[in-house]
């Protein structure tokens, strides 16, 4: 088993089919189901206070901009928090000069999301990176064990390598992940350009799309995690179970452990989680640095999950 | 070209503490029929296993068509097997799946829907093409297991148990096609039919308990097994027993019930070579002219050999 069996019209087949039987087996569809609803739900919470004062602004005739730059600062603590930084009152005193706080890189990286983009749409991302690694979990842990389990895999291992049985599926479910996430920002887009009319089309289009890009790029390394898992383990069930237990497991640990001992949130670099949010950083090179890292989770993942797969009993 | 289709040398695997295949080895020949049997755990379908590289052998070699299995691309569209228990995919329709396997064989769409069409029809799956496998009943999905197995033209054939749970009918489609494809195929099966392993192959290996107990023709090893099955016009008196048990040329009699006996002929008392169809013909007609005498009217009468009785005396699984 090797590389050199790779052949790109068997990759090509094996993703396809994949993808199909993965939408007519109905897991395909829950995950659909899931990203929406998740994403959907996640903007209609960060726009529900807009449409409201909107509905509300007869009496107190606020402007669009206005309106958007009190909500924003509404906003701008969880944000930063998010972004890994601290809030305006965790900080020393002696940091919260307004100067201090222009140097602040979680401020400024605030700033770059809230200001200079569509913060609305950056809002929806930034929350979609947390929730896109549970949700890949959902849609990406029966990329083999099913398969190995019902020994149906066993229809195809005299027809092709397992490298590309391994590779096609690996496939398969990016191809279904970049689907769905283009679906949903797509949906967002829309809504907010055609309900809101608060952002320009142009604005809303380009940081739409790098958001899909973001998106995959978040969700691709915990893709190959999930299939390494699933190659592993026969049950779907069990395979769903451990997937969504340890990319939930690290993020909890490193937040807690770090209270009692600081080291302990290293932790969260044992996943992408340490380094995800740097895609949405306003200096390239952190963007850059986070896609390459990103990659490199995704051919370790995949590395190992292919050795394992190319050398178990199948 | 190597002389044999299959090679089996030195087949060890454990599967914990259970010897699941024991140092097994035994060669298939080119375009030949051969039967595996073994009692249930046998090591049947570990070994078929190995032999498509599914699982991988603590040590020994297995070699199909001169190429080593752990090197089984090289076998990709010359060897193709019905593994037992895979299941397919059961939201999809049977025709796209086979196509499937049909394009992964490098077959333009076009092609491979005809292959797979002319296939379905020759299992007798043609009009449920486009049902899917949930919708099929137990007998039509080991039938659809055959079609994909047939498909192409492989050079080597696995067939784990291809009959299990069809009727008799289906069951005789498919030895009929098995037997068709010998002229262009070498086919291992495995079976629990002794009956039909007997009517298919020529040569047969034995396995039990992971360890291989018998090999050869099956000619060979039914020699042990000859047998007459009769139905009298009325069941037989001890002393009737006693008389037909006498001549040299039956071991033991079977009473199967309802004026239906086997009686077990004596493999020493013939002689192995040209005699040995005159030898039996002299049992015979001193058999049947003490069933005359004893005014006892054979109604149905069959010569045969039998597997089922090596079988069982290999395996320990017989009564003598």
């Amino acid at each position: 088993m090797s590389f050199r069996e790779l052949q790109l019209r068997h990759l090509r087949l094996i993703s396809l089919y994949g993808a199909r039987y993965v939408i007519r087996g109905g897991a395909g569809l829950v995950y659909i189901m899931l990203v929406l609803s998740c994403g959907l739900i996640t903007a209609h919470i960060i726009l529900l206070p807009v449409e409201q004062e909107a509905k509300e602004k007869t009496g107190v005739e606020l402007t669009d901009k206005e309106m958007l730059d009190h909500l924003v600062e509404v906003a701008r603590p969880a944000v930063q928090w998010m972004l890994g930084g601290k809030t305006k009152n965790e900080r020393p005193v002696m940091e919260r000069s307004a100067g201090n706080e222009k140097e602040d890189p979680e401020i400024r990286w605030a700033a770059y999301l809230l200001d200079e983009k569509p913060a609305l749409l950056s809002a929806v991302i930034l929350i979609m990176f947390y929730f896109t690694p549970f949700l890949v979990a959902l849609g990406s842990f029966n990329q083999y064990s099913g398969d190995i389990q019902s020994k149906g895999l066993r229809y195809q291992l005299l027809r092709t390598s397992r490298t590309n049985i391994y590779f096609g599926r690996f496939l398969a479910a990016v191809f279904y992940t970049v689907f769905v996430n283009a679906i949903l920002i797509i949906i967002i887009v829309l809504y907010l350009g055609l309900k809101l009319d608060i952002y320009a089309w142009s604005a809303l289009a380009r940081w739409g799309l790098w958001g899909i890009l973001a998106l995959i790029a978040v969700s691709i390394p915990y893709i190959a995690f999930c299939g390494w898992i699933s190659s592993m383990i026969d049950s779907p069930f069990g395979s769903m179970t451990i997937s969504s237990i340890v990319i939930s497991a690290i993020p909890l640990f490193a937040l807690f452990g770090r209270a009692t001992w600081k080291p302990a949130s290293s932790i969260c670099y044992a996943l992408p989680w340490g380094i995800q949010n740097y895609i949405l950083h306003p200096d390239w090179t952190w963007v850059l640095g986070s896609l390459a890292a990103c990659g490199g989770y995704t051919i370790l993942f995949l590395l190992l999950g292919h050795h394992h797969f190319t050398k178990r009993d199948l | 070209m190597t002389e044999h289709a299959v090679g089996i040398h030195k087949l060890c695997r454990n599967f914990g503490q259970i010897k699941a295949l024991d140092n097994v080895s035994f060669t298939v020949k080119r375009q030949s029929i051969f039967g595996l049997l073994g009692p249930n755990g046998a090591g049947k379908t570990t070994l078929f296993s190995i032999a498509a590289n599914f699982i991988h052998a603590d040590s020994g070699q297995v070699e199909i068509l001169g190429v080593d299995v752990q090197q089984i691309a090289q076998l990709q569209g010359r060897l193709s097997i019905l593994p037992q228990d895979a299941l397919f995919q059961r939201n999809v329709p049977i025709l796209e799946q086979l196509v499937f396997f049909r394009l992964l064989d490098g077959r333009t769409r076009s092609e491979a829907v005809g292959e797979v069409k002319k296939t379905l029809e020759m299992v007798g799956l043609g009009e449920f093409m486009n049902r899917r496998v949930h919708s099929l009943s137990h007998g039509m999905i080991k039938r659809l297991g055959v079609a994909q197995a047939f498909l192409g033209n492989p050079e080597v054939i696995l067939l784990d148990e291809p009959t299990s749970g069809l009727d008799p009918a289906n069951a005789r489609q498919i030895r009929d096609l098995i037997r068709e494809l010998q002229s262009r195929a070498t086919i291992l099966i495995s079976s629990h039919n002794l009956a039909e392993i007997q009517e298919l192959c020529d040569h047969v290996a034995i396995l039990d308990q992971g360890k291989l107990v018998a090999a050869g023709s099956v000619a060979e090893i039914t020699r042990a097994g000859r047998k007459i099955d009769v139905r009298l016009s009325r069941p037989l008196l001890y002393h009737e027993i006693t008389r037909l048990s006498a001549p040299q040329g039956i071991r033991h009699i079977t009473d199967s019930g309802a004026g239906r006996y086997t009686f077990h002929i004596n493999v020493s008392a013939l002689e192995a070579g040209e005699n040995e169809a005159e030898a039996m013909d002299q049992i015979i007609r001193q058999f049947l002219r003490d069933l005359l005498d004893m005014d006892l009217i054979p109604r149905e009468f069959r010569e045969g050999t039998s597997l089922e009785e090596h079988f069982l005396k290999v395996t320990g699984k017989g009564g003598d």
